[in-house]
């Protein structure tokens, strides 16, 4: 599904933000993304969605490397991946119900489903009484569910969710963790990226965990392991010291 | 209008609020320029036919003429006609006719000029008539030396040339409005990317194809440009009716002008008929739906191509 082999990330001349990173995400599975503020995690979704090109290594969604991807395949590749955007992103003109539509517009479904998906799931998310809404006129928590609303719409495959739960309380987020649970029990890979360890804790999820550019993956059922058959001998060992035993070692 | 809905609040950018406007101007400019142009073609149609069909046999006369020798010699010359093939009919001006179509050469005082006028004989041919021009002209000559035929050749090659050249010059002109047209939706177009190229982005990574995207322009320029076009063509088929009535009303005033009425004499068949036919009209009607197709075509092509390009 998503596979990564000695990626690595700069924007323009500053700090690699990503270092060598590699790993895979097996269809159907479901990761915690996590680590620091501005460790990447964001970076590291966008190299997953064609929002940013590695400045070096190879990405390779659904069996195609991106790196040979014409800007005419793109549209196809992300229909099949639901974004929800760590600043929602959602269109300003248009109605909570019209921006939830959008995937499905793109997709060409017919109006009169796309009507009645959309009021359904964002009746589910607690918004049925917005769905005329404009953007503004919604709280921050309203407006992430909008967004998950968004990325959810269309059944994706892979789905990213960058900070899902930031901006609601406790019971929504979880509400929020069990439709993305579902989708995965359908069969969407799941991303979220959180620094909400609370959240993360209650769950025994993967965890792709991101620290001084590199990552490991964690598993709470089981032991910490390098995070890809690709990683070189020095990433696995600098990483696997000091993180595998830390703090999601009691969480588990 | 059309039922299409919209990602882009296209309609409430500035550039496209004048949109119509400047369509609707363009469309105005084109549809004078067609309107004439057709014009100018049936102008040159009718004319040609109407003075091919038609010659005028000169017999100038001198002076110690008498009068009876004079009638004796303008007999014969009309029965030496009338006996010509093709020929349907003649008619003789008479002296004041002649001074009067000589009057804008000679003066007022063209008949009071001991001037010997000579005898015009206007001839109808019939229509497809083929005639041998050189052997009438040398029958005429036998009968009076210095009679001539004039089918009025070197006027309508004039002529024609000068409606020609009104033709090419309202088609540079249509092409001029429309390019300006097209340019002016490639402004629009390019302005109206970077005002939502946020929510594009969205768009695009969303899974938007480039298509998607620039179905939304083309369906605001087709609809503003038909709406433009429709206006402009109002416009200009309404300054195309007053201009022919105005003509016709002028036209009543100063009789002597050319085409005034029955007097097809001076330049026979040259009516100014500014009329359009239905399917001239059916040309016109077309035109807003042209340079919506244009406007729409032009703006697919801008987005598809700013888009290739800022990915
Ligand atoms: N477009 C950009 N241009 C330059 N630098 C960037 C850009 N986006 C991110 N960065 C830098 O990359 C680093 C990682 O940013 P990123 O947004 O991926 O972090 P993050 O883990 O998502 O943080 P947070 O948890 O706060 O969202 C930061 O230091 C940031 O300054
Ligand atoms: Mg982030």
């Amino acid at each position: 599904m998503v596979l990564f082999d000695q990626v690595s990330v700069q924007y323009g001349a500053g700090p690699q933000i990503l270092k060598d990173i590699s790993f895979t995400l097996a269809p159907g599975s479901f990761h915690f993304l996590v680590g620091r503020s501005g460790a990447g995690k964001s970076s590291l979704l966008k190299l997953m969605y064609l929002g940013l090109r590695p400045t070096s290594g190879l990405v390779n969604l659904f069996g195609r490397d991106v790196a040979t991807l014409q800007p005419k395949d793109f549209p196809s590749i992300r229909r099949r991946v639901g974004v929800v955007f760590q600043d929602f992103r959602l269109i300003e003109h248009l109605s909570a119900l019209d921006n939830v539509a959008l995937p499905l517009r793109v997709a060409g479904v017919r109006e009169a489903d796309i009507k009645r998906h959309c009021s359904e799931l964002l009746s589910w998310v607690g918004l049925a009484e917005h769905l005329n809404a404009l953007p503004a006129t919604l709280s921050g928590g309203q407006q992430q569910r909008v967004a998950i609303a968004r990325a959810v719409i269309a059944r994706p495959n892979l789905l990213l969710a960058d900070e899902p739960t930031g901006n609601v309380d406790d019971v929504i987020g979880l509400r929020l963790m069990y439709l993305f649970e579902e989708l995965n029990k359908l069969g969407t890979t799941v991303v979220v990226a959180t620094h909400n360890d609370a959240l993360v804790s209650r769950f025994t999820h993967r965890q792709l965990r991101l620290e001084q550019s590199s990552v490991r993956i964690f598993d709470p059922a089981g032991v910490s392991q390098p995070a890809s058959p690709y990683a070189m001998p020095t990433g696995g060992t600098t990483a696997g010291g000091t993180t595998a035993g830390g703090t999601t070692g009691g969480a588990a | 209008m059309f039922g299409l809905r919209s990602d882009l609040p296209l309609d409430r950018d500035a550039a496209a609020k004048f949109l119509p406007w400047i369509i609707g101007f363009m469309v105005y400019l084109a549809a004078l320029a067609v309107g004439t142009a057709m014009v100018v073609d049936r102008l040159s149609a009718s004319w040609q036919s109407g003075l091919t069909g038609n010659l005028t046999v000169e017999v100038p006369f001198t002076d110690d003429i008498g009068v009876a020798e004079r009638s004796a010699l303008l007999d014969q010359v009309i029965d030496l006609l009338s006996a010509t093939p093709g020929v349907a009919g003649t008619t003789l001006l008479d002296d004041r006719e002649i001074a009067r179509l000589l009057e804008p050469w000679l003066g007022a005082e063209a008949t009071e000029l001991d001037i010997p006028l000579p005898a015009m004989i206007a001839v109808n041919l019939r229509e497809d008539a083929v005639l041998d021009q050189a052997q009438l002209q040398r029958d005429l000559n036998a009968i009076q030396p210095g009679a001539r035929v004039d089918d009025h050749a070197a006027w309508i090659a004039d002529a024609l040339s000068f409606l020609r050249g009104l033709k090419l010059l309202a088609a540079l002109l249509t092409g001029l409005v429309l390019t300006a047209t097209a340019i002016t939706i490639v402004f629009v177009t390019r302005t109206g990317l970077s005002i939502h190229r946020s929510v594009i982005e969205i768009v695009h990574l969303i899974g938007a194809p480039d298509a998607y995207i620039a179905q939304q322009f083309q369906a605001q320029s087709l609809r503003l440009g038909i709406i433009g076009g429709i206006v402009g063509t109002l416009l200009a088929a309404g300054t195309l009716l007053g201009a022919e009535h105005l003509l016709q009303i002028t036209d009543g005033m100063a009789p002597a002008t050319i085409g005034s009425g029955g007097d097809d004499l001076a330049a026979p068949g040259l009516a100014l008929d500014l009329q359009l036919l239905p399917w001239q009209w059916g040309v016109l009607g077309l035109l807003p739906f042209a340079t919506a197709l244009i406007a729409m075509v032009t703006a697919r092509w801008t987005v598809l191509r700013s888009l290739a390009r800022f990915i």
